[in-house]
C-alpha cells in the first residue's frame, strides 16, 4: 500500500460499521476533508424511504429528504439519498425508455409492493442506483451504508442476484458493473469504522473479514472515540486496587475509569487484530461538546492528517 | 413504567429501539425475570454477541429452542421457582424458511421441489430483509404450539426494527390475491380482464428490466410458492392480532449514548403509526441511578489526611478528576433524560418509562443477566 496517501483516496469509499459507532460523522468528516483539499464529492446516504430525516445530509444543511436527484450541498460537494424506490424508478425508465412509464409503472400496486415486499429487491434499487452514480463524474462518491448485516447484505447481493438474473438483462449487466466497482481495488476502499469496546472491535473486524471474502478491498479501519487519559500504568493499578478494597460508598468516576480501562483493553485487542495491509487509524473522542456538527468538524480536521501508512495512528484533536 | 409487571402479565414482549442500545440483552434479561417469576420464557433472539449466546448454551443454527439447563443457571446462582423455564433461540432465516416449507407444502415431494428451484436458494442465501419475515413467522409458530407463557422477542438493529413491524402487514399487502394473480396467474382460474391487463404491463416491465426468461422463472417460482403464500398470510394476520392485542407490549430501549429521546420518539411514532401501542422506554446503560458517591479530590484528602503514603494512588485519583466530572455530568443528564422519556412514554396511553443501570462488565454472561433481571423485578 503506497504510504502517504488519504484515507479517502478512492473513487468510491464505502464507509460501514455497526449501528452508533459514527459512520455518518465519519462519512460526512470525510468528504469535509476531501472537499478541503479541493476534490469534488457525492456524498451518498443509504436509507430507506420511511426514513423521514437525512442525518448525513442534515451536516451540510440538509436535513429532510429533497427528492431522489443529487444536490449541490457546498462547493464541490453534493448529496444524493440513495432509496429502493428511488432506484426501482430508475431502472425502469431506463427498461422501458421513459420516465414516464416508470412512473407509470411504480403507481402499479402491484409492481410496488413486488419491488418494495419481496426480499432483495429494495436492495436491487440502492445497488442499482449506486452503480447510475458512480457513472458520473465526482472525484470521490462517499457512502453511508446501514448497520452491519445490511451492509454484508448489499455487497454479498451481486453474486446472489447474478446467478439467478441473466447478465444481459438491464439489471444483470448493472450488477455486473457493481460487482466490478465493489471489489476493485484500484476504484474502491471501504473503511470499517468501530469502538473501542470488546464486542464491537470484534465484529469490527470479523466485517472486515466479511468483506474481504467478499472481494470488497478493505483500506482502513477506524477505531473511533478513543478517550484520552493520563494515567500511567502504576497508578491506573493504585487506583484499581484501591476501588475494589473501598469500604465506604463508591469513588465519583468509577464507572467511567472501569470504561477506560475497558476501552485500553479494546484498543490493545484493535491493534493486535487488524490484518496487515489494512491500515489503523484511531479517531480520540471529542468531549469537549456534543454538538453533533462541531464533532464532525473536528473528525473532519482529524481526518485531513491521517496519511495511511504512518507508523503511528493519529491521535490529533484540536 | 414496571417492567415486571409486563413480564408476569403479557404473553408477548417486544424489545425495539435503535442499533446497539441493548435490545438483545434486555430481551435475554426480561426472559430470565419471567422465568423467576415462575413462568415459561422464551426470548427469541436476533444475532445475539457469540459470548452470550455461548453463556446460554445456544447454538447458531439450532432448529429448536434451548431449555437452559437448571444446573447452569445455579452456577450462576439463579435459582427458577417451580414452573419457571428459561428457554432461548437465536433466529436463523433460513431455519425459518425450511420449517414454513416443511410444513406447509402439500406433500413431501413439494416441499423438495419448492428447495430445488434457484429462487428458493438465493432467497435463502439473501439474509437482508429475510429476518423481519421470519421474525413475525418465528413468533406466531411458537405461540401456537402454546409451550410458553411468555415470549419476548428481539429484533434487528437499527431502523430495520421497523421493517420487522411492518412485516406483517407487508407480507399480507404482498400476499394480497391480486398480488399474487399478477406475477403467479392461476392456471384454474379464469382471470378478470384488469387482472389480465395488469398481468402483462408487469410481465413486460419485468422481462425488460431483468431479461428474457426471469419473468417466467419467476412465476414458476410463486406459483409453486402460492400454496404456501396462503398459509403464511393467515400467519401474518394471526400476528398482526397477536400484536394488536392487549397480550402484547413492545418497549422501545434507549440508551444515552444515542441521540436517545429523538430515536426513541421515532420508534414510539413509528409502532402508532403501525396501530400499535407502545408500552413504554427503557433506558438502558443508565447513571440515573447510583447516589453518594465520594468525589475522588475528597477521597484524596480524606486518604491523605489519614496517612496514605502511596504517591500513585494520591495522583491518580488527581488524575481521576476529568472522569469524576464527565460521570457526574452524565448522571445528571441521564436523570434528566428518563424524565422526559417518562413524560413522553406515559403519552398516548403508555406506561413512561425505566431505567437498566450501566454495568461495570460486558453483559455476556448469565450472572451479569442476573443482575439486570433483578433491576427488572425490584423497581417500584
Ligand atoms: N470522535 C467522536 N467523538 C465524540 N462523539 C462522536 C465521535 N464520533 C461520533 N460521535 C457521536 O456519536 C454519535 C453516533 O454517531 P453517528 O450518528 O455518526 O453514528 P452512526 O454509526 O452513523 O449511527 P447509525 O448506525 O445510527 O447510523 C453521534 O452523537 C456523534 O456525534
Ligand atoms: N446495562 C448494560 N450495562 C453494560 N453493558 C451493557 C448493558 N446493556 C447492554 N450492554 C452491552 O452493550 C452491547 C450492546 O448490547 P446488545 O447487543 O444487547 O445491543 P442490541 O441493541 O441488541 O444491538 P444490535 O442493534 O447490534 O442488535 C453489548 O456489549 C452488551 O453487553
Ligand atoms: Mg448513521
Ligand atoms: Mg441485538
Amino acid at each position: 500500500m503506497a504510504t502517504g496517501e488519504h484515507i479517502w483516496n478512492r473513487e468510491l469509499v464505502l464507509v460501514t460499521g455497526k449501528g452508533g459507532v459514527g459512520k455518518t460523522t465519519i462519512a460526512a468528516a470525510l468528504a469535509r476533508a476531501a472537499q478541503a483539499e479541493g476534490k469534488r464529492v457525492l456524498l451518498a446516504e443509504v436509507t430507506s424511504e420511511v426514513a423521514n430525516t437525512s442525518p448525513l445530509l442534515g451536516f451540510f444543511g440538509q436535513p429532510r429528504p429533497h427528492g431522489e436527484a443529487p444536490i449541490r450541498l457546498d462547493d464541490n460537494v453534493d448529496g444524493v439519498r440513495i432509496t429502493p424506490s428511488a432506484g426501482h424508478r430508475l431502472f425502469l425508465s431506463a427498461a422501458l425508455h421513459s420516465g414516464m412509464l416508470a412512473n407509470a409503472a411504480m403507481r402499479s400496486a402491484a409492481l410496488n409492493r413486488f419491488l418494495l415486499a419481496a426480499p432483495a429487491f429494495p436492495e436491487i434499487g440502492t445497488l442499482y442506483m449506486l452503480v447510475t452514480l458512480l457513472r458520473e463524474r465526482w472525484d470521490h462518491v462517499v457512502v453511508d451504508l446501514p448497520a452491519t448485516g445490511h451492509a454484508l447484505g448489499l455487497v454479498s447481493l451481486p453474486r446472489t442476484v447474478l446467478r439467478i438474473l441473466p447478465s444481459s438483462g438491464l439489471i444483470g449487466g448493472a450488477i455486473q458493473e457493481g460487482l466490478d466497482a465493489l471489489t476493485h481495488p484500484a476504484r474502491t476502499g471501504a473503511v470499517v469504522v468501530t469502538l473501542p469496546e470488546a464486542l464491537p472491535v470484534q465484529e469490527g473486524l470479523e466485517l472486515e473479514e466479511g468483506l474481504k471474502k467478499l472481494n470488497v478491498p478493505v483500506r482502513a479501519m477506524v477505531l473511533n472515540r478513543m478517550p484520552k487519559h493520563a494515567f500511567s500504568e502504576t497508578e491506573r493499578a493504585a487506583l484499581d486496587a484501591h476501588m475494589r478494597g473501598r469500604a465506604t460508598e463508591p469513588l465519583l468516576g468509577t464507572r467511567e475509569f472501569r470504561r477506560l480501562e475497558r476501552a485500553l483493553d479494546a484498543r490493545a485487542r484493535f491493534r493486535a487484530g487488524v490484518p496487515a495491509g489494512v491500515n489503523r487509524v484511531e479517531i480520540p473522542l471529542c468531549d469537549t461538546t456534543t454538538d453533533s456538527q462541531e464533532i464532525m468538524e473536528h473528525v473532519g480536521l482529524a481526518l485531513r492528517q491521517v496519511h495511511l501508512g504512518d507508523p503511528s495512528p493519529v491521535e490529533v484533536m484540536p | 413504567m414496571k417492567l415486571g409487571a409486563l413480564v408476569k402479565s403479557k404473553t408477548v414482549v417486544v424489545c425495539c429501539g435503535a442499533g446497539g442500545v441493548g435490545k438483545t440483552t434486555t430481551s435475554a434479561a426480561l426472559a430470565l425475570a419471567a422465568a423467576k417469576e415462575g413462568r415459561r420464557a422464551l426470548v427469541l433472539t436476533i444475532d445475539p454477541a457469540r459470548r452470550l449466546a455461548q453463556a446460554l448454551g445456544i447454538p447458531p443454527t439450532g432448529k429448536e429452542p434451548v431449555h437452559i439447563d437448571a444446573g447452569l443457571l445455579a452456577k450462576a446462582g439463579i435459582e427458577l421457582p417451580p414452573g419457571g423455564e428459561l428457554h432461548a433461540w437465536m433466529l436463523d432465516p433460513k431455519v425459518v424458511l425450511e420449517g414454513v416449507v416443511d410444513r406447509f407444502a402439500p406433500t413431501a415431494e413439494d416441499a423438495a421441489k419448492i428447495r430445488g428451484t434457484r429462487l428458493y436458494q438465493a432467497l435463502c442465501e439473501v439474509v437482508t430483509g429475510l429476518q423481519e419475515y421470519t421474525a413475525a413467522e418465528a413468533l406466531f409458530e411458537f405461540k401456537e404450539r402454546g409451550q410458553y407463557d411468555l415470549i419476548i422477542l428481539d429484533t434487528p438493529p437499527s431502523r430495520n426494527a421497523l421493517d420487522f413491524l411492518d412485516a406483517p402487514r407487508r407480507l399480507a399487502r404482498f400476499l394480497d390475491e391480486r398480488t399474487l394473480a399478477v406475477f403467479a396467474p392461476d392456471p384454474d382460474k379464469k382471470p378478470n380482464p384488469v387482472v389480465r391487463a395488469a398481468a402483462k404491463v408487469v410481465q413486460t416491465a419485468l422481462t425488460r428490466t431483468f431479461g428474457e426468461g426471469f419473468a417466467e422463472e419467476l412465476s414458476t417460482f410463486l406459483g409453486s410458492f402460492g400454496k404456501l403464500f396462503n398459509k403464511m398470510r393467515i400467519h401474518a394476520s394471526g400476528v398482526r392480532k397477536l400484536l394488536l392485542s392487549d397480550q402484547a407490549a413492545f418497549v422501545v430501549i434507549a440508551s444515552p449514548e444515542e441521540a436517545a429521546l429523538t430515536e426513541a420518539v421515532f420508534f414510539k411514532g413509528r409502532i402508532k403509526d403501525l396501530g400499535l401501542v407502545a408500552e413504554g422506554f427503557v433506558l438502558n446503560r443508565s447513571y440515573a441511578g447510583r447516589q453518594d458517591l465520594e468525589p475522588p479530590h475528597d477521597a484524596r484528602e480524606r486518604l491523605a489526611a489519614g496517612g496514605e503514603t502511596d504517591a500513585h494512588l494520591l495522583d491518580a485519583l488527581e488524575k481521576l478528576a476529568p472522569l469524576a466530572n464527565g460521570e457526574a455530568v452524565r448522571i445528571e443528564s441521564d436523570r434528566k433524560l428518563l424524565d422526559e422519556l417518562e413524560r413522553e412514554g406515559l403519552r398516548d396511553g403508555g406506561h413512561g418509562a425505566m431505567a437498566l443501570p450501566f454495568l461495570d462488565e460486558v453483559v455476556d454472561d448469565l450472572p451479569a443477566l442476573n443482575v439486570l433481571s433483578e433491576a427488572i423485578l425490584t423497581v417500584k
